[in-house]
């Protein structure tokens, strides 16, 4: 339903700005990816990726609509714990990064987070694992599709099918062209837009409106916006922490990346990239406790970040944030493609149904399947069912009952198939319900709280002898 | 016996009567000012975390602009306006425990108003805050023992190189 009856940018300039954007992206990828015709280096850039390329991958693929929509989203509803909670997103960064060093030393030849379920836990684990990740890809998808017309809409008052098909038809392609050197590649440009464009914003709005205007108009018109002891918020504090340790702990966009950061690479690109993000959602969210002072109206939570700015700012606002979000989704989307693409087919399209493909056809199977998932995420965006913060968060129930999962499946032996896949299954189902019985500010907590206890408990009882030289599976034959 | 004059000018007002009856079941439009309200509903309309969403619309007509009002009675005795303007929803957050009644109405593109939509009442309500402490702790449990697990693994890990 269209809700919003006024917006700064034209129409026409916006229809520019992203088909400047748009040819640049896709430029980008046809230039990173002309020279990977194997599989390891469309997937995988070869496994050489450096530290600085490393790190601003991993901090573009975090900053996200979840960062730059959401975070507003979340100060504009439950107020400073909202942005703050959100920083915390980046604990699962620095608690990965030791996890990244341990994988790419237990598995020199691995692909997908699936692949290392499927032989520390066998298949009953993996496929509740797959159904878990598969549905989490798909979430993210969709809200990243939704951010995308959504922003548009906010800023130009295009159609929001529009702007959500333009922006997922552009990640596609270049991530179909270029491969995961094209992802990284372009993950590296989008960084500094998104770094350039929030400190430029920041700057303008504290300028602009000052905090103690801030301060005063919260004060009168949302009190508990500035209340410390808001019940939902202090719930969420550690819900989002765990939600986004969950999300990184078991997502084959975190895999990817520590399989194909060169060794000794990945603990310090996920460290620094923690450290880089730690501030963006607090400037991000900062936006948003802005908008009762200006006395601007906010027809949907999730439109809030796009529109303080371009009511503050103007049209130099509208286009750095149009800029900056672009940048933003785009670095995620097409992370999420090629991961989500490569977790498809080497898991369920290779392990289940072509166990004997070579690499050349897997490496055909990928291209297909992002091209795949760029069309279902497309149908599914179309009816704009609900807001990104409640859309994400309904997946956080599932994701973090993988946590203890991996991490206890990653140190310690003794961890069991069994107990790891009931902390899946039962994890998630206390988490969802959670989540429908009290509110989404605690479906990941509860979900990670359940998982935590089966595992720690099924260990104790039935410790396995798990041995470690098990997860140095081949590579597939490259003819 | 009724004047030749009287029983016309009887005819003509019948007649304009009959034809306005068919313009009104043709054209339901044109019966619009003051008789067709907005309509506005909220989501939640029990807020446990002191945000909620206001809807409204009122369709078939050409709207200039809406005004939203809020009062803390339903008889709309001390109303503020909230909102003035074209947009059809607002996201409200912030609120202390309380109810709170909103109603709605259209300006019109000829000049004309429409009448008030019927009052819509959300109360807000937060979580108890023992509960809500009570998930905080076992939400720092949680993190405080996966950090633990991840750094006495790291150690082992390091030992193990070490000793190899």
């Amino acid at each position: 339903m269209r809700v919003q009856e006024t917006a700064v940018l034209d129409p026409g300039l916006a229809w520019l700005l992203i088909g400047i954007f748009t040819l640049i992206y896709v430029g980008f990828g046809i230039w990173f990816g002309r020279r990977d015709k194997e599989l390891d280096q469309f997937v995988l850039a070869g496994r050489k990726v450096g530290l600085a390329v490393g790190t601003a991958t991993a901090m573009a693929t975090w900053v996200t609509s979840n960062t730059t929509m959401m975070a507003p989203q979340l100060a504009y509803q439950i107020g400073i714990w909202g942005m703050i909670g959100y920083a915390f997103g980046s604990v699962g960064l620095l608690l990965f990064a030791p996890l990244a060093k341990r994988i790419r030393t237990l598995m020199p030849y691995g692909y997908t987070s699936g692949d290392f379920v499927r032989l520390r836990y066998g298949n009953l684990g993996w496929r509740v694992f797959l159904a878990i990740s598969v549905f989490y890809s798909f979430g993210w998808l969709v809200s990243l599709g939704m951010a995308g017309g959504v922003l548009i809409h906010a800023l130009s008052g295009i159609p929001y099918w529009q702007g959500m098909t333009v922006i997922l038809a552009a990640c596609v392609s270049y991530t179909l062209i270029g491969g995961f050197r094209a992802v990284i590649g372009t993950d590296f440009i989008q960084s500094i837009l998104i770094l350039i464009g929030l400190v430029v914003l920041a700057w303008l709005v504290i300028g602009g409106v000052g905090f103690d205007e801030i301060h005063v108009s919260l004060e009168l018109e949302r009190p508990e916006l500035l209340n410390l002891l808001m019940p939902a918020a202090i719930m969420f504090l550690f819900n989002n922490l765990l939600f986004g340790m969950g999300e990184i702990f078991h997502s084959n966009v975190w895999w990817t990346r520590a399989y194909s950061f060169r060794e000794g690479v990945g603990m310090w690109a996920y460290l620094l990239a923690g450290i880089f993000w730690l501030p963006i959602p607090i400037v991000a969210g900062f936006v948003a406790l802005a908008a009762p002072s200006l006395g601007v109206n906010i027809p949907a939570a999730d439109m809030v970040g796009p529109i303080v700015a371009s009511e503050l700012l103007g049209l130099t606002g509208a286009i750095i944030v149009l800029v900056m979000v672009f940048a933003a989704l785009a670095s995620s989307l097409d992370s999420l493609l090629a991961a989500t693409a490569m977790l498809v087919v080497r898991d369920i399209y290779h392990r289940h149904f072509r166990p004997q493909s070579s690499a050349q056809h897997l490496r055909t199977a990928t291209k297909v399947t992002i091209l795949l998932l760029g069309v279902i995420t497309w149908l599914l965006c179309l009816p704009r069912i609900t807001t990104l913060a409640e859309l994400l968060h309904f997946t956080g129930a599932f994701v973090a009952s993988t946590i203890w999962p991996i991490a206890a499946g990653l140190y310690w032996r003794r961890t069991n198939r069994l107990g790891a896949t009931a902390a899946m299954a039962l994890g998630s189902a206390a988490g969802i319900t959670a989540y429908f019985q009290i509110g989404f500010y605690v479906a990941a907590l509860v979900g990670a709280a359940v998982s935590m206890v089966i595992v720690l408990v099924t260990t104790w009882l039935r410790p396995q002898d798990f041995d470690w030289e098990h997860l140095r599976e081949p590579p597939p034959d490259d003819h | 016996m009724i004047p030749s004059s009287l029983q016309h000018r009887s005819i003509c007002r019948h007649a304009r009567t009959l034809w306005l009856l068919v313009l009104v079941v043709s054209f339901p439009g044109v019966l619009h000012a003051g008789s067709h309200a907005p309509e506005i509903s909220a989501s939640p309309d029990l807020a446990r975390a002191g945000y909620f969403h206001l809807r409204w619309a009122l369709n078939d007509v050409d709207v200039d602009h809406y005004t939203v009002e809020e009062a803390a009675d339903p008889d709309f005795t001390d109303p503020a306006v909230l909102y003035e303007g074209a947009d059809r929803a607002t996201v409200i957050s912030g609120r202390s425990d309380g109810t709170f009644h909103f109603r709605v109405r259209a300006s019109l593109a000829d000049g004309s108003e429409s009448g008030w939509s019927d009052t819509q009442t959300v109360e807000v309500a937060h979580h108890p805050l023992a509960q809500a402490i009570g998930l905080f702790i076992l939400g720092g449990l949680v993190f405080l023992a996966t950090t633990g697990l991840i750094v006495a693994g790291t150690s082992a890990g390091r030992r193990a190189a070490g000793g190899a």
